[in-house]
């Protein structure tokens, strides 16, 4: 259950994370993100809480959702969603001792890779970022 | 004569009825009660004693009423269903009457989680309708809650309150008529800034003929300030101040003094007020007030009946 | 539905503590429903007290399941293999969930893991609310099928109470003002008459103050004697 021991797990939307993450630039975002492992999802209002935990659960050192900032969602709430259940996952980490800024959220545009690259090598470095 | 009561006597004979309120103290001091009532004595035909108001821990109202009946002061004793069933209702008024107390103010009272002790666990087992109903039952027909025959009825004098200006509006004259049903003798009002519109209240009452089977006496609270004006207009529910009342409050160089003026005006508008039988003036933690207001408003002295 | 609240994890966490296999078992109805003891909780529950377990250094196995009903033996049965697994159960079932779980299996240790809240509705997604104390004594056709008993904070028959005020009730601006809501009801449906009635008091010994209670239908159990012949 803890093959994931140390690596930050990042969950995307396919819109937004998937270009800068995996496809072309996936190799940049490699050269400037400590070990991660990508997640697509088709939009973030699916980040179901449970696969935040789980990822956890599976020795994750963090966990981050990317995805469209608000207002530019094909699906419309889905970064407020994704945000909601950031904000759970954080009162059940909380409620048991731990840092809730193991999880994190960054919100950005595909057309703005480097921005959306320094903020997640940022919250990799601060092991952790503010879910607002 | 239901009671026999100094209320009932005046209220019959037909004067302008004078009661005022008094606050248990929050301690066993029984002195601080008779303090209280020497100082009431004489200037009101019977002072209401609160029983645990705003849900705040307090000496019972039944030990302060005796405490006041020592003092040769009248005592009309408030009984919330908050926080007694009907088995400790029933028993508490045949305490009561026992020991000479003569008049009762049947009330649902503040719920539990605005005062100091929001964990209790609240009773209501019957309102305050049912209690005036059971009330009036155990004295009319000499019979308890489930109609067992009591050796000796309590003679008591059964009192309500009432709102005039409560919500829901449409509602607030039914209220009195339902009160009136259950048993209610006489009625003090909630607090009273607008004349005009206690008038058209007590109009709505006389047209459905409850007027005749009551006596109803007007709410007053003297203001000590504009502060406590703004507050009661803000925050407690039920109450309607109007803003020329927390204006003048305001403009006014000695808020007790403007206060009292106010006061003084209300119970002069009320006298007029047809159908309207006294003033019921709630002066907490001001009684001092009450022999000078009472002077000053020519309520003096009261009628001996 | 009957609803809860989860208790706060630490609370599980202590009760939990020296047992080596903890079983969190979720209850598939209301408090599925009300999103408090589900299957999805019972996951959660067990991630979270599994997540803190590795920080602390604390080893032992926690895991997850969920059952249709805990109210009912036969759903229960079900599980009976997860709970011959367990040294412990931590149930996110109602109170009657709980208390089932420890009359089926009178040898097992079982604690809860919700405080059971109340009867009630979906206002609307993510909000829940009170509607039925179980009384015993119904009076909702007298009152436009609004509950005097449960949405008035005094269980008043004849309110409202000098406290109503713009619709709200005194004990908070945000509870609706229980009485007010049936006046508009009874308004709306032309039965307003129906409040100039004094309604006597209650009989509560129908309700729990009459002990707890029981529900019995003979047809159903159908376990009387039977003698031979026509009967």
């Amino acid at each position: 259950m803890h093959d994931k021991e140390g690596i930050m797990i990042i969950f995307g939307c396919k819109h937004t994370a998937t270009p800068i993450l995996e496809e072309a630039s996936g190799r940049e975002a490699r050269v400037h993100l400590p070990d991660f492992e990508y997640r697509e999802l088709p939009c973030l209002g699916s980040l179901d809480p449970l696969m935040v935990l789980r990822a956890l659960d599976e020795g994750a050192r963090s966990v981050v959702a990317v995805g469209c900032f608000q207002g530019r969602c094909r699906h419309l709430t889905g970064s407020q969603r994704a945000k909601a259940a950031l904000g759970h996952v954080g009162d059940v980490l909380e409620e048991v001792g731990l840092d809730r800024s193991m999880i994190g959220l960054v919100l950005g545009s595909p057309i703005d890779q480097r921005a959306m690259i320094e903020q997640l090598a940022k919250f990799a470095t601060n092991d952790g970022g503010d879910v607002e | 004569m239901r009671s026999g009561s100094n209320l009932e006597k005046v209220l019959e004979a037909g004067h302008f009825a004078v009661t005022c309120e008094l606050g248990p103290p929050k301690g066993a001091d029984g002195e601080e009660v008779r303090e209280l009532a020497r100082l009431l004595k004489g200037n009101v035909d019977a002072a209401n004693v609160t029983d645990n108001q705003t849900a705040v821990v307090r000496m019972s109202s039944i030990g302060a009423a005796r405490l006041m009946l020592d003092e040769g002061l009248e005592p009309v004793m408030q009984m919330v269903t908050r926080d007694r069933n009907r088995i400790a209702i029933q028993s508490d008024i045949l305490g009561a009457a026992a020991m000479g107390i003569k008049n009762v103010l049947c009330l649902t009272g503040d719920h539990q989680s605005l005062g100091n002790n929001p964990q209790a666990k609240s009773v209501w087992d019957i309102d305050s309708l049912q209690q005036l109903a059971m009330l009036k039952a155990m004295r009319d027909e000499g019979v308890d809650a489930v109609g067992e025959e009591l050796k000796r009825s309590p003679e008591i004098f059964l009192g309500a309150a009432a709102n005039p200006f409560g919500d829901p509006t449409s509602f607030r004259v039914t209220r009195l008529a339902k009160k009136i049903t259950a048993g209610a003798d006489f009625i003090q009002t909630q607090v009273i800034y607008d004349v005009a519109r206690y008038e058209e209240w007590m109009e709505e009452a006389r047209d459905r003929g409850l007027l005749d089977k009551v006596h109803v006496m007007g709410g007053i609270v003297p203001l000590k300030s504009a502060g406590a004006a703004k507050y009661m207009q803000k925050m407690v529910a039920g109450i309607y101040v109007p803003d020329e009342v927390v204006k003048r409050m305001k403009a006014a160089e000695k808020g007790k003094k403007e206060g009292r003026k106010i006061a003084l005006e209300l119970i002069e508008q009320l006298r007029t007020v047809k159908g309207n039988h006294g003033v019921h003036i709630m002066a907490i933690m001001w009684e001092k007030l009450i022999p000078k207001l009472t002077e000053e408003a020519g309520l003096l002295p009261r009628p001996k009946v | 539905m009957i609803t809860g609240d989860r208790k706060p994890l630490e609370e599980i966490a202590a009760m939990v503590e020296g047992f080596e296999r903890v079983l969190i078992l979720g209850c598939g109805t209301c408090v599925t429903v009300c999103m408090a003891g589900g299957e999805r909780e019972a996951e959660e529950t067990a991630l979270a007290l599994r997540l803190r377990g590795r920080e602390r250094g604390v080893s032992r196995e926690i895991w997850y399941a969920n059952v249709e009903r805990q109210c009912d033996e036969e759903f229960l049965q079900e599980a009976v293999d997860h709970v011959a697994r367990a040294d412990v159960v931590v149930s996110l079932a109602c109170g009657c969930g709980v208390q089932h779980m420890v009359t089926v299996f009178p040898d097992l240790i079982v604690y809860p893991g919700l405080n059971t809240t109340f009867m009630g509705v979906t206002e609307e997604l993510g909000v829940w609310a009170e509607r039925c104390l179980g009384c015993g004594d119904c009076v909702l056709e007298r009152t436009g099928g609004v509950c005097p008993i449960t949405r008035c904070s005094k269980s008043l028959l004849n309110g409202p109470c000098g406290g109503s005020a713009d619709g709200a009730c005194e004990v908070d601006k945000t509870i609706p003002c229980g009485w007010q809501l049936i006046i508009d009801r009874l308004e709306a449906i032309g039965q307003l008459q129906r409040l100039d009635e004094v309604l006597p008091p209650k009989d509560w010994s129908k309700s729990h103050s009459g002990g707890p209670r029981f529900r019995i239908r003979e047809d159903v159990r159908g376990t009387d004697d039977v003698e031979e012949g026509a009967q």
